[in-house]
């Protein structure tokens, strides 16, 4: 049963409130608040504390941990609070986890982080948390999406704060599968190309494949294995090359990677350009192979302004159709 | 092949009195067995709940078949453009789900149902292929159970291929495939079949297979089934689908094709298939999961037009242009084709294009 906070708000000296006992608390410790920060330095705590007593001069948080911090920040002494006299904890966490839900939106990791206290903590079986908690959060009810934010909650400290920006957490997840050593390259590599999900997710599969691949053929999993699989491709050189911009850098490395993990494909992509560019064909006209050799067509564009362009054009395109390299373009699509 | 031992049955009532219940319940005694209303409430606790693929298949289910066992080949039903050259196949849906544990098995992210399921209700499956047979007169049908299932992994629990065989036998305008990596052979030795009854193996070399078939039957022990199966006058057929690519494929593969027609008369063989390994992405990530030392989504797969990933072209080509070679020395005759190619690989491995029905025609011919 719920039980409101009836008693008159209490000024209670900072330093009796024990902020390390975190049973209640929703938000993470690492969690960014300048923006509470900035609100309580200039209008205060708006909203008490809620706190349970502890001992005869202690207390803890039950809701406001985020405040306290911010109390913290800024130094101030005295903090209002309500002091709960419910014993019953679950109830108390439970207030505590719609308190959050009425104010902000939960970030993932606090929503894994209450499923993971409720099953550990408060030993909550999976049906009460999917019937009771994983709707309460907004979360779809089933043991696929529990398990993936258990997972996300069991996370090293490292992978999560990379959660709050830029690592993408279907990422993460894969990524907890590697050493820490190997999180961190792939953490810096993020950081250093400042790369959004697509790219993330594109950098990730490529290395990932290329470290399964060598540890099957005897390597060791690690931080030099990436490292040496990075020289091999050549994406160490191109990080260098200041004469490059990021997103240029960035394409270069994934060409490196991609000549790594497809070599086949990739001779005969180089194979197909080079025959391409050695039928100089003009700005005015577009070849436009098949994905992947998958087809046995190749699309042509071409523009003009007038008659006398149209057939300049037509007339190229008649020249090309005589060469070997087109016949040979051609076989390496049909005949491979 | 290890056998399939589930640790909990459930049967719809409604099949209860089925042939197929009671050989099933005969030979798993002790296992517990409840009985069922509607498998309803499974789907939906397997949705809820998301039970791991292993543990899924210990549940088998003895359900009634609701809809149609008899279809075309999901191949056929392709959007047109995406679809490769397709054989006129049928298929029957008599179970779906396999207790053996092929690595690239796409049933692993293609089944929304995840238990063991044998519908028992055959009865109205024969029907249904009677009604189909005499609608049709002027057809013929090419039909194989090996879709969603193995045709013969199960059968020396449910005695399926008995019914099914004798069926065919009595046909004037069908034929089935019995399509399977077991050796599960033991119900069909004796049997009246008229020769209406192909009995065919996936195929791959002992080191696939040791790698990534696993609790299959061994390649000898598939080898030696289809020998008993020719002694008993079933033609064969073999599957080498998928071909997989590594570094001794080649030597594999043609010692594969070698030791087929050395222990199987040509004659016998009424048909080959190739196929290439594909996967959606989806099934990559499942496979990467479930079977992390696998190197089969390690291989230079790309998205093909019709969302499935496979070996570049000129690589799987090359593959086809070998194997099909390897063949024809050892049976210029045998017919071979392709499962999920399209028109431009066949024209440059098979040098023609036949359509759907010719196709099929011809295999047909390849039995009859």
């Amino acid at each position: 049963m719920f039980e409101l906070p009836c008693d008159a708000v209490k000024m209670i000296p900072f330093e009796r409130i024990h902020s390390e006992d975190r049973l209640f608390a929703v938000s993470l410790p690492w969690s960014p608040i300048d923006h509470l920060n900035r609100s309580v330095g200039k209008a205060g705590i708006l909203s008490p504390l809620h706190v349970q007593k502890t001992g005869s001069d202690s207390f803890r948080i039950v809701i406001g941990f985020r405040r306290y911090l911010s109390c913290r920040t800024l130094g101030v002494e005295n903090i209002p609070c309500f002091v709960r006299e419910q014993k019953d904890e679950l109830a108390l966490f439970v207030e505590a986890i719609e308190d959050n839900l009425s104010t902000r939106e939960l970030h993932l990791l606090e929503k894994a982080h209450v499923l993971l206290k409720l099953r550990h903590v408060f030993k909550l079986n999976d049906q009460a948390l999917m019937e009771d908690f994983l709707p309460l959060l907004e979360i779809r009810a089933d043991r696929f999406h529990l398990e993936r934010y258990l997972g996300l909650a069991r996370l090293s400290e490292s992978l999560q704060r990379s959660l709050l920006d830029p690592l993408e957490p279907d990422i993460a997840l894969k990524l907890s599968k590697w050493k820490d050593q190997e999180q961190d390259f792939f953490l810096g590599m993020i950081s250093r190309f400042q790369l959004g999900k697509n790219k993330q997710k594109q950098l990730f599969t490529l290395l990932d494949e290329l470290r399964a691949l060598s540890m099957q053929a005897g390597s060791i999993p690690g931080a030099e294995n990436l490292e040496r699989i990075w020289h091999e491709c050549g994406a160490a050189d191109v990080e260098r090359d200041l004469n490059l911009s990021p997103s240029e850098r960035f394409s270069r490395v994934v060409e490196g990677l991609r000549r790594l993990r497809f070599p086949r494909l990739t001779e005969y992509e180089h194979r197909y350009e080079d025959l391409k560019a050695a039928l100089k064909i003009p700005p005015q006209i577009h070849f436009q192979g098949p994905p992947y050799f998958e087809g046995n067509r190749i699309d042509v564009r071409f523009s003009f302004a007038d008659p006398g362009e149209m057939l300049e054009r037509a007339q190229k395109l008649e020249d090309m159709a005589q060469t070997d390299e087109l016949k040979e373009m051609l076989d390496l699509i049909n005949k491979g | 092949m290890k056998p399939y031992q589930p640790e909990q049955i459930f049967v719809e009532r409604s099949i209860e009195g089925s042939p197929i219940t009671k050989n099933v319940l005969d030979r798993l005694p002790g296992v517990p067995t409840r009985s069922i209303d509607s498998t309803e409430f499974l789907l939906e606790e397997s949705q809820r709940w998301n039970p791991t693929i292993p543990r899924s298949k210990q549940s088998l289910i003895l359900a009634h078949h609701k809809g149609k066992f008899f279809k075309p080949c999901p191949g056929s039903r392709a959007k047109e453009g995406l679809k490769g050259v397709c054989c006129n196949y049928f298929v029957i849906n008599y179970a779906s789900n396999c207790h053996m544990e092929c690595s690239y098995c796409y049933l692993q992210s293609y089944l929304n149902f995840p238990y063991m399921t044998i519908y028992a209700n055959q009865v109205d499956l024969i029907t249904e292929l009677k009604t189909a047979f005499a609608g049709s007169p002027h057809d013929f049908f090419r039909i194989g159970t090996g879709e969603l299932a193995d045709s013969l992994a199960l059968d020396w629990l449910t005695g399926y291929s008995t019914v099914l065989v004798e069926f065919f036998a009595r046909q004037t305008n069908a034929v089935l495939e019995l399509k399977t990596k077991s050796n599960c052979v033991e119900n069909l030795l004796g049997l009246e079949h008229g020769g209406k009854t192909v009995v065919s193996w996936s195929m791959n070399p002992r080191y696939v297979q040791e790698k990534e078939e696993h609790k299959t039957s061994s390649i000898s022990q598939r080898l030696q089934a289809a020998t008993e199966c020719a002694e008993q006058g079933y033609p064969v057929g073999f599957h080498l689908d998928p071909l997989i690519f590594y570094p001794a494929w080649e030597t594999d593969y043609r010692d594969l094709i070698e030791e087929i027609f050395r222990r199987i008369p040509a004659s016998s063989i009424a048909w080959i298939s190739v196929g290439s390994l594909r996967m959606t992405s989806s099934l990559k990530d499942t496979i990467r999961r479930r079977f992390p030392s696998s190197f089969l989504p390690l291989g230079e797969l790309v998205p093909s037009p019709d969302g499935k990933m496979r070996y570049f072209k000129p690589l799987r080509m090359g593959m086809y242009r070998q194997v099909l070679r390897w063949i024809r020395e050892k049976s210029p005759t045998t017919q071979v084709y392709a499962c999920m190619e399209g028109p431009g690989v066949w024209k440059e491995v098979f040098q023609s294009v036949p359509t759907e029905a010719e196709l099929g025609e011809e295999l047909i011919q390849c039995v009859v």
